[in-house]
């Protein structure tokens, strides 16, 4: 089969490799979609990913092409959405129920080998099929909501309550959908990007603006989450939380970065601050939302591409055009 | 009636003041223990708004000596006081928020408190506990309260390990929640020997000074860090002991204004979380409860008790290092 390896940083080459074959309660997929996100960026530009070379790919979506002599309840043909993490299931935290946080965390696409590529292999437990009538390309977006969905788990998500997020990107935006069908009172979206913000205004958030200053909220936000990573914004958001509000930090930031925060401010009006990490018991329910239409698909995957231009695909999202950028390797 | 009359900044005094007379909505107590508090420090000094002329003291319990009319429990009636007055009207209030009700004044801050031989208090701050309680304890009660509060914010399931950082009253105090709450370790952290001393004879299972060497290394992976010593140091130092998936409860007034870092790449990747714990709203009963029932050791906690006369001394003069909790006895 074809696929793309990561081979050393910024680098990366189409390769032909034997298709995989299952073991004992192994899947192989045929790879229908594999989505770009930042995390593909860092690891192209050797960082995340501990070893090289790798193949990347961990949004993806396909057909079950063969099965281990053990797999169950999953036959060839079924259309299938993987949760790309591989919880070790014996640590601290995954016996805790944490193995977002695992101590030996694996995941396809960042240490084992990823969908950019026309077959997947993939241990049983991380099939999720699909119910009838989901595009399967479309399919590759369930991961990224899986993340977002867990992001939420870590909110109070009380009925009524104002919501503020940072970013209008593919992240904020699932965000957005999510606090929608929550019972939002309101969504608020800011991104210094206009023509993101158009994106917003497309799926029916009217509140959008370039700094959350205009927003009508005097008394801040129940709930603000920051889905850019960018500290400017991070400082920002927490200054529009309202007391007894929480924010989510949900944007990866730089390693290093730092921001400056008042922790009598904190005590006084109780605020609650907390970050949220990848995917936990929350790709079901993703497969869940998706199928139900919680994403508007045409909207949410702006540009596709074949796998031999995977490098462009990678550039094209680095330069901040568009939306969610797909890869279609077969 | 002999009272503590706080006049202006830095100016208090011993004064003779008319003994206050039940009314509709309000009965007279005979205070029996008041506590002294940072705050009134604080307040002395005019580093915290307070209403001028007023008596201080907001920690504090008596003997019902006048009951208003409609008043619920009788003359001789052991009660506690919640000092937090709060509207109960507002959006703030109705939510319950009470903490943050605009129209929220405190006994002791804006109007007359506790240190003095009586106090008149609306009927809706008293709680009756039983006539046996040591009254001492009743300078207690709000404090644990305000602790309860940082327990419940906590959420903290049995079993899980507990750093306290702070040997003061609140850290006193939450340690011994704690305990009742079936952490499995609880680590006080104070400068202070004689105060890490008294933690581990009420029921802390270990204790390290912060200024040791290689401090972090010996506390790691707690899964709830209260911090209760209202310092930087302490605020960073809760960062990095937090386990994965750990919270932290800001619990100390670190003073307005001051700043510290944090991190939200580790946010993410750790998933803490952070959270301020302010005030005792809606706590007050089942503080009152749980000191009724005996199962705090609160006599430890008791470094001197004071007569009124004796006050103005004590806040002209720098904390005593290894005191806990000073009780005013009018």
């Amino acid at each position: 089969m074809k696929a793309i390896s990561i081979t050393a940083p910024s680098q990366l080459e189409l390769i032909e490799l034997a298709d995989p074959t299952p073991g004992n309660s192994e899947v192989v997929v045929e790879v229908a979609a594999v989505g770009i996100c930042g995390t593909d960026l860092h690891i192209f530009e050797g960082e995340f990913a501990p070893k090289l070379p790798i193949i990347p790919g961990h949004e993806m979506s396909g057909e079950v092409v063969a099965i281990g002599a053990g797999v169950k309840g999953i036959k060839v043909g079924d259309y299938v959405a993987i949760d790309p993490s591989l919880h070790c299931g014996e640590c601290f935290y995954c016996r805790r129920a944490r193995g977002n946080l695992c101590e030996n965390w694996n995941a396809l696409g960042v240490t084992f080998p990823g969908a950019a590529a026309e077959f997947l292999l993939s241990p049983q437990k991380n099939i999720h099929k699909l119910p009838k009538g989901v595009d399967l390309k479309s399919a590759a977006l369930i991961e990224p909501l899986s993340c977002a969905v867990r992001g939420f788990d870590q909110l109070p998500r009380n009925p009524g309550s104002h919501y503020l997020i940072y970013g209008s990107g593919t992240m904020g935006l699932m965000m957005a959908e999510l606090a929608r069908i929550n019972g939002a009172a309101s969504v608020s979206i800011v991104d210094l990007n206009l023509e993101k913000l158009k994106t917003a205004t497309i799926l029916g958030f009217t509140n959008t603006a370039s700094s959350a200053d205009v927003f009508d909220q005097p008394r801040g936000f129940d709930v603000v989450i920051d889905c850019t990573g960018v500290t400017a914004a991070i400082k920002d958001g927490l200054k529009h939380v309202m007391p007894g509000g929480t924010f989510l930090q949900f944007g990866v930031a730089n390693e290093g970065a730092k921001v400056e925060i008042e922790p009598f401010w904190i005590y006084n009006k109780e605020i609650t601050i907390v970050g949220s990490m990848a995917v936990l018991h929350s790709f079901d329910r993703a497969v869940e939302l998706f199928s139900t239409g919680v994403l508007n698909a045409e909207v949410m995957i702006s540009d596709q591409y074949p796998l031999d231009k995977y490098q462009d695909a990678l550039l094209a999202f680095k330069s901040g055009k568009g939306r969610k950028t797909i890869v279609l390797p077969n | 009636m002999n009272a503590l009359l706080l006049s202006a900044i830095n100016q208090i005094a011993i004064a003779e003041q008319p003994t206050p007379k039940p009314e509709p909505g309000r009965s007279v107590i005979k205070v029996l223990a008041s506590g002294l508090c940072g705050t009134d420090r604080h307040i002395y000094k005019g580093e915290y708004p307070s209403n001028k002329p007023v008596i201080l003291g907001h920690e504090f319990g008596g003997v019902i000596n006048s009951p208003s009319p409609d008043c619920k429990y009788s003359a001789g009636d052991l009660v506690s006081v919640d000092p937090n007055i709060v509207c109960g009207k507002c959006i703030d209030c109705l939510a319950g928020r009470t903490a943050f009700c605009p129209s929220l004044i405190a006994l002791g801050v804006n109007m007359n408190g506790g240190f003095a031989q009586y106090a008149l208090v609306p009927d809706t701050q008293l709680h009756k506990v039983s006539n046996a309680l040591n009254p001492l304890h009743l300078a207690f009660i709000e404090p644990t309260a305000c602790c309860i509060r940082g327990l419940d914010i906590a959420a903290m399931q049995g079993g899980e390990k507990v750093a306290v950082l702070g040997g003061g009253v609140m850290g006193q105090i939450v340690a011994q929640l704690s305990a009742l709450a079936n952490a499995s370790q609880i680590t006080m952290v104070t400068r202070q020997r004689a105060r890490r001393e008294l933690a581990i004879s009420l029921g802390a299972t270990d204790s390290v000074d912060p200024v040791e060497k290689e401090v972090e290394s010996k506390l790691q992976n707690y899964d709830v860090v209260f911090e209760c010593a209202g310092v930087v140091e302490t605020f960073n130092l809760a960062q990095k002991i937090a386990r994965r998936g750990g919270s932290i409860v800001v619990l100390g007034l670190t003073p307005e204004k001051t700043m510290v870092d944090f991190n939200p790449f580790q946010l993410v990747i750790k998933e803490l979380r952070i959270q301020g714990s302010f005030l005792n709203p809606l706590t007050q009963r089942r503080a009152a409860d749980l000191v009724d029932s005996g199962k705090l050791r609160l006599d430890p906690l008791i470094s001197r008790t004071l007569s009124l006369l004796e006050v103005p001394e004590i806040l002209n003069k720098p904390p005593g290092q290894s005191d806990v909790k000073y009780v005013v006895v009018p």
